[in-house]
């Protein structure tokens, strides 16, 4: 008689506590977002780095893009330059708030743009170099657990809070044991493949955990693909000036 | 001894449980996974790596794939760790060079996968402190670049369209332009505070061209001073007057004789044909100025430089700084700017000031024009106000604004002057000249006056709107309307072509008193009418233009482009097509309407300065872009 209460307590206790612990389980992926945001963002630091942007089309020349990027996230600010090819250098992008431009220095204009604005000619945009901000642009759909190459990571289906993202539905695969992303599904509204973004590598600079190479294939055109390199990273603080049009003037042709 | 069983069976029990439990959680995950209103994927979970032809190595066959649970030993093998953190990383985040300009060699996966290179530190001993910022602002030497570029064009003009006399085969015009020009620049930054920059404009200049016919000016010597700035006129070998535009383009050439071509009363001669006239060249400095920063605060730029002051696309009301007013019909070409300092001092996150000097020659040193503008981005736009003062001409208050809505950037303008630079026209209340003109080529008399305590306003508020639809079509909207508060309200019928000939004709201007004994006391001259007077006449234009390029994915490209006075309801349509071939080569065919009434501003202009009606015009243009680019 005591064993039978003995099990029908355990099993009693078992039914009701084991959906607490699942619950408990459940990956907080809001959480996990802002986790990821925050490993990319530099909140209380500027950050300047070197990309390297390498882009190849079927057929034609590989074309070699050098850009110096200028970040403070702190203002929702960024400048990007052109430093090669040579032909190119000089244009750059400003981030000023809510505002993007982009300099012409052969007509000495600044024309407005969009972060989603792709660089030059290949298939990195903006967006790709500035601050993450997947828990603030994107809501969690769905997850699944899966495995890539030897990880166990979060498969997460994320649509976007509205249409002022590059992409309408994001498919992460986030590391489990470390909150990094490994790899991007971007699609469109209409869920067609857009492109898909690996991260095969990154680099810790100060506290945060920022891509330090990135291979972006284009999934509508066959062959098409892009490879950002990061070098000279650092936190140094960045002077005011560099964040305005007088800068972005000044280091242009 | 029961409780000591009991005990054995309770942690058995027990152990049996707990070890079901991660199944049993496992059920109850698929189950609350079900529950969830899951969307289905965007799409079937299509490896990108597998989507491409480069990735079908067996080896990486779907390594990315979703294995739910799933691990296949041999692939993870060549995936070991390849995400590993290693924060001692040796070299991570050095010198940029050291990143060549290979590619991810996709063939060779496996190392980059294998490897336990993932996160590394960024050494920041590695850069030198302050270099990402004044690197760029120091070269050593002097840089050198440029851009060629060159085109042939064959032009057909008919001025006769939707009369008896058109034909299609026989032009009123035709001409065949080569055209070949280059800029050169040189950019020196020997000190991170200080840079001297100066670009050169090389282009054709056109010996043999383009005639306009339909001219017959019966009197009175050009008043070259009357011509739009760099238009000049010249004699040619036959005796006849060519005016050409700062392009060197003959817009009108005036027989010797007062008739325009065309408009003889022989019987016109075959045309035998024509060696034509080698094309010459003219070098202009187009920019040449140097920049200095004190404290990072006050920028310094001295020199001739363009000068990028409205937010408007085809009209520009606030642009009176830069030496030429936007061409509607080429709104995008460089324009050339003033002598000037600016100082900018950037304030705030936002803010921008501007105080420019504009300074001309042989002019006193309170003549110098000022103007002063403060921009600031306010949410997803970006506000302006200027103003400008010259002595002698209309003091004006300016509003510049520019923002994203949505997709869709717009812009505007709006300025406020203080009397007009316009010298304007009525008709004289003396018209006994025209009714005693022998060859009743004279219509109106008018006089011509200046405004100078009156407040006119104008506006301007445009759209541009970008889009791409995933590489099979690119697709560009640009509109804006302009409200000029300078133009003529008057609907007196020929009153722009009469002004039109009194610009060419200043002695018939009804205040003139030639006779010195007749002038009154303190009496002068009427003011004098210019080219630009007899511009923009309307109060209300639109320009518009739509241009799809990368057409299904091709160098296939469609322009559509309008131009209209809603005054008098004149204007010019010119839809184009080109289509670019073997890399540097590109050909495009564009045709020019032209519509509106005898005495509209559209209509056609080159008959502005003749006594005969305008009639609509049409042209056709085929040119060859020849190879160009960046050096």
């Amino acid at each position: 008689m005591k064993r039978l209460i003995y099990t029908s307590i355990l099993i009693a206790a078992l039914t009701v506590l084991t959906p607490v612990w699942v619950a408990a389980e459940d990956p907080d992926f809001d959480s996990i977002l802002r986790e990821i945001d925050d490993l990319a963002n530099f909140s209380e630091s500027d950050f300047s780095a070197v990309y390297t942007i390498i882009s190849e089309r079927p057929g034609e020349e590989r074309e070699v893009t050098q850009a110096r990027l200028f970040r403070r996230d702190l203002n929702d600010q960024f400048l990007i330059l052109i430093l090669q090819p040579d032909v190119q250098r000089g244009q750059g992008y400003l981030q000023v708030d809510e505002n993007v431009w982009f300099y012409d220095p052969e007509s000495r204009k600044f024309e407005r743009t969009t972060i989603r604005e792709n660089i030059q000619n290949s298939d990195a945009q903006n967006a790709d170099l500035d601050q993450s901000s997947f828990s603030s642009d994107y809501t969690v759909q769905s997850w699944q657990e899966g495995t890539l190459g030897s990880f166990d990571v979060y498969v997460v289906d994320l649509e976007a809070r509205s249409s002022d993202v590059a992409y309408d539905q994001v498919r992460l695969w986030i590391r489990q044991d470390q909150t990094i992303v490994l790899k991007e599904e971007d699609f469109s509204v209409n869920g067609r493949l857009m492109r898909t973004v690996l991260y095969p590598r990154y680099e810790r600079v100060g506290s945060k955990i920022i891509p330090k190479q990135v291979l972006i294939v284009d999934e509508l055109n066959d062959g098409e693909r892009t490879q950002l390199t990061m070098t000279d990273a650092t936190i140094q603080t960045i002077p005011d000036s560099v964040f305005s049009k007088a800068y972005l003037e000044r280091v242009s042709n | 001894m029961s409780t000591r069983g009991g005990s054995a069976r309770r942690r058995l029990l027990t152990a049996i449980l707990v070890a079901c439990a991660p199944v049993w959680m496992a059920a109850q995950v698929d189950s609350s996974e079900k529950g969830k209103a899951e969307p289905e994927p965007p799409t079937e979970v299509a490896d990108p790596l597998m989507d491409d032809s480069l990735f079908e190595d067996p080896l990486f066959a779907d390594p990315f794939a979703v294995g739910a649970g799933e691990s296949d030993a041999d692939t993870d093998d060549l995936f070991a760790d390849p995400f590993a953190i290693v924060d001692d990383a040796a070299g991570g985040g050095g010198d940029s060079t050291a990143i060549g300009n290979d590619f991810i060699d996709v063939d060779d996966l496996d190392s980059l996968f294998a490897t336990d290179e993932i996160i590394e530190e960024a050494p920041e001993g590695a850069v030198p402190v302050g270099s990402p910022v004044s690197d760029l602002l120091i070269t050593e030497g002097v840089r050198w670049g440029g851009r060629i570029r060159g085109s042939v064009s064959a032009d057909y003009g008919w001025d006769d369209v939707w009369t008896s006399d058109f034909g299609p085969f026989d032009p009123t015009s035709e001409s065949l332009q080569p055209s070949i020009g280059a800029d050169l620049f040189f950019d020196a930054r020997p000190e991170e505070e200080f840079r001297a920059f100066g670009k050169l404009s090389i282009d054709t200049t056109t010996d043999g061209g383009l005639d306009i016919a339909g001219l017959a000016l019966t009197g009175g010597d050009i008043d070259t001073s009357a011509l739009p700035e760099g238009w000049t006129t010249e004699e040619n070998d036959d005796g006849d007057t060519e005016i050409r535009d700062g392009t060197g383009t003959v817009i009108i050439t005036i027989p010797a004789d007062g008739a325009a071509d065309g408009e003889d009363d022989e019987e016109p001669e075959e045309d035998p044909g024509s060696l034509g006239t080698p094309p010459g060249l003219e070098i202009l400095v187009f920019e040449l100025f140097a920049d200095y920063v004190w404290q990072d605060q006050l920028f310094f730029r001295f020199g001739k430089h363009t000068i990028k002051w409205g937010t408007g696309y085809f009209f520009s009301p606030a642009d009176v700084l830069n030496l030429t007013a936007v061409d509607a019909e080429d709104p995008t070409a460089d324009r050339e700017g003033p002598v000037s300092l600016r100082v900018q001092y950037p304030f705030g996150i936002t803010g921008n000031a501007y105080l420019y000097a504009i300074l001309n020659a042989d002019a006193e040193p309170l003549d110098v024009a000022i103007a002063p503008k403060v921009e600031l981005a306010v949410g997803r736009g970006e506000l302006g106000v200027a103003g400008y003062y010259q002595r002698t001409l209309a003091p004006r208050l300016v509003a510049l604004y520019s923002a994203s809505i949505g997709e869709v950037d717009v812009f505007g303008e709006g300025v406020l002057l203080y009397g007009s630079d316009r010298v304007f026209v009525r008709p004289s209340r003396d018209q006994s000249a025209a009714d005693a003109d022998p060859e009743d080529d004279l219509d109106i008399v008018l006089d011509t006056f200046e405004v100078g305590d009156a407040l006119f306003a104008q506006a301007t508020a445009g759209f541009r709107y970008l889009k791409e639809w995933e590489d099979t079509l690119s697709l560009a909207v640009i509109g804006q309307y302009f409200f000029n508060g300078e133009g003529y309200a008057d609907e007196t019928p020929g009153l722009m072509p009469a002004a039109a000939r009194l610009l060419a004709n200043t002695g018939e201007n009804g205040l003139i008193i030639d006779d010195p004994e007749a002038q009154p006391e303190g009496y002068e001259d009427p003011p004098a009418l210019a080219f630009g007077d007899v511009t923009n006449w309307g109060r209300h234009y639109a320009g518009l233009t739509l241009s799809l390029s990368s057409i299904l994915g091709t160098d296939l490209g469609i322009t559509a482009f309008g131009l209209v006075n809603m005054s008098d309801w004149s204007g010019i349509v010119t839809p184009a097509i080109s289509y670019s071939f073997l890399d540097r080569f590109s050909v495009s065919a564009s045709a020019r309407f032209t519509f509106g009434g005898e005495s509209d501003e559209f209509t056609n202009p080159g008959s502005l300065l003749s006594a005969e009606p305008a009639e609509p015009t049409f042209g056709v243009t085929v040119s060859i872009a020849m190879p160009g680019g960046s050096f």
